[in-house]
């Protein structure tokens, strides 16, 4: 999989660029602030739907425009499409528009247009991502997950949307005194009486379904990035105790039973939940868990032993992708090659498949690999530009 | 600072802004072109406001916006009562009404539940029509309340409070586009939707 053309206007600091971008590989290289990453966010935008930096469109947006777009050739084994995101930042005062992705040139939903392309990103904010919260590593899995399962992108978002209507029900019921019209016993505050549990059973039954079926995803997918880690652990690091799996709440093997599992599980937390007031049940709470000699690893591993892990982890997920959707992930390295031990960096180099497309960027040319550099598309990045 | 707007336009252009989808450069366009309009149009303007605050109802019955109670739908002898179409808005009605298909009578939930929003069961017209049904005289529901979240889980939300008793309910069909609103849909969508809805 190839991105063979890449046109950004109104993106970041960039007004207008068009590139066509080389099928092997192609080394970003300018001074800091330049704009290098500036264009590997643009392709993960392309690929994934979102910036692994900007939390709002308007970041993305060049300060002073309204309108920013970002659009690839993206050729695949067996075809060859364009993939346009436009994103709006809207001036002070008036109303945000939606973003528009187009296929083609045709309009379509977000689904449809991304998910066209596959990549694996190394950016430098990622060597957090074991020592961050859970939350990281779930969003982390999820854009995983939904490079080869595209509907596990609209699922979690519905999931999101779920969550939240049943928090505020879940809220609202716990400070609830009134009783609900069409119901004749009263329960107390805090209490499951009949007109509670009839609220609330649109949300859990939406609840059970999303969360059977996305756990059951990351499950599966943890499970095959389990060899593929340790392989690349060890060529790493020599780290052949580290291991994966996917902290769920519940068991299961099919989508039904786990269903069965979390309905189950709501029943017993429902009275907490409405004490708390808020979701306690599923996919939400659970972790991609990464240990070392069976304990967790931020509890002792340094930054390099971390920064090793999430590059195995990252490995891991591109030998994941071609075997499941057939074809090679691009690359996309973030300044990632200076940051390593020249050990690691050889490592790396030697892990990154011959016939994949890489993208990657440095201050200096020399800090790229020989074996890189020989084969490398050099662009040179100058405020904004790319010459 | 100066008052450089003279104070009953900037006040025209303030109330305008606040209507749905009116930025502040709408509200002035919309302001200057009231400005140069004829006294009778302008009348006709601020009389037509008044008249849906003065002139208008809630049909007791189906809740739908009206001028008399019980509204002309209600009221009406060609008119299958039995049949009682659920929907969100008083312009849902309209919607239905477009296919000339339809030939029930409505019940107008004013909404769809959404905690989020700060909307329970008990903000809508839900238990009016519980009443209405347990009345007798209906043998058919139709939900027809948005094909999005809150439109389902309004339509869940009303199948379960009326149990299993007498009342056929069903579902629009998912001709709609999911996510839609009914009141954007065209009427060969609303049709197909109507033909194929489903039991609940
Ligand atoms: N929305 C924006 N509009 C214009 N310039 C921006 C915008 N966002 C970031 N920049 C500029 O982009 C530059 C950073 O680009 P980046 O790609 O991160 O640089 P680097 O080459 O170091 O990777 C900075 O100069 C920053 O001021
Ligand atoms: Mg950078
Ligand atoms: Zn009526």
């Amino acid at each position: 999989m190839r991105v063979t053309r890449l046109l950004i206007e109104d993106f970041r600091n960039y007004a207008r660029a068009e590139r066509t971008i080389a099928s092997a590989v192609t080394a970003l290289v300018g001074r800091n602030g330049a704009g290098k990453t500036n264009v590997l966010e643009a392709i993960h935008l392309i690929a994934r739907g979102d910036s692994p930096r900007a939390r709002d469109d308007t970041e993305l947006v060049r300060w002073g425009a309204n309108t920013a777009r970002v659009s690839a050739r993206v050729e695949r084994i067996d075809d060859a499409r364009t993939v346009d995101v436009v994103l709006f930042s809207p001036p002070a005062g008036e109303r945000r528009r939606p973003r528009r992705y187009l296929l083609d040139g045709a309009g379509k939903r977000a689904d449809e247009a991304i998910g066209e392309l596959a990549v694996v990103s190394f950016f430098p904010e990622d060597v957090q991502l074991l020592a961050e919260a859970p939350s990281a590593r779930r969003r982390y899995l999820d854009s995983m997950v939904a490079q080869v399962y595209r509907r596990h992108r609209s699922e979690t978002r519905e999931y999101q949307r779920i969550l939240e209507q049943r928090n505020s029900l879940l809220r609202a019921l716990r400070s609830d005194v009134r009783p609900s019209a069409l119901e004749s016993g009263s329960a107390g505050a805090g209490e499951a009486g009949p007109g509670r549990t009839m609220e609330l059973s649109f949300w859990d039954a939406e609840l059970v379904r999303l969360a059977a079926s996305i756990s059951l995803r990351r499950l599966e997918a943890v499970r095959e990035l389990v060899a593929p880690f340790r392989e690349a652990a060890t060529r790493f690091s020599g780290a052949d105790s580290l291991s994966l799996a996917y902290a769920a709440q519940v068991e299961g093997d099919t989508i039904a039973e786990r269903a069965t599992a979390y309905q189950a599980l709501i029943g017993q937390k429902r009275d907490r939940e409405l004490w708390q007031g808020t979701t306690l049940v599923g996919p939400h709470r659970e972790d991609l868990a990464v240990s070392a000699h069976g304990r967790a690893l931020p509890t002792f591993a340094s930054r390099g032993e971390q920064r090793s892990a999430v590059l195995s982890l990252k490995l891991a997920e591109a030998a994941w992708i071609r075997d499941r959707v057939g074809e090679l992930p691009v690359f996309l390295l973030d300044d990632v090659l200076s940051e390593l031990d020249p050990g690691r960096r050889d490592a790396l180099v030697d892990a990154l498949p011959e016939d994949a497309q890489t993208v990657l960027t440095a201050a200096f040319e020399a800090g790229i690999p020989e074996r890189l550099i020989e084969r490398a598309d050099v662009l040179w990045v100058k405020d904004g530009a790319i010459a | 600072m100066t008052q450089v707007l003279a104070r009953p336009l900037a006040r025209l252009i303030d109330e305008l802004s606040k209507l749905p989808g009116v930025g502040p450069k709408t509200a002035q366009r919309l302001a200057y072109y009231i400005l140069r309009a004829s006294m009778s149009d302008a009348d006709a303007l601020a009389s037509a406001v008044r008249a849906v605050k003065t002139d208008l109802r809630y049909c007791s019955t189906c809740f739908n916006i009206a001028e008399t109670d019980p509204c002309a739908v209600c009221a009406a002898d060609d008119r299958d009562h039995a049949m009682v179409c659920v929907v969100e808005e008083p312009l849902d009605v309209l919607a239905i009404e477009r296919t000339g298909q339809y030939k029930g009578v409505y019940h107008v939930l004013h909404g769809a539940i959404s905690p989020l929003n700060g909307v329970r069961p008990d903000d809508l017209k839900i238990a009016p029509l519980v009443t209405r049904i347990k009345g007798g005289g209906i043998t058919e529901l139709i939900l027809a309340t948005n094909p999005n979240l809150e439109g389902e889980a309004t339509a869940m939300y009303i199948a379960q409070a009326l149990g299993t008793g007498g009342v056929r309910v069903t579902r629009l069909a998912r001709g709609l586009p999911m996510g839609g609103d009914l009141e954007y849909a065209d009427e060969v969508t609303v049709s197909r939707a109507l033909e194929g809805r489903r039991a609940l």
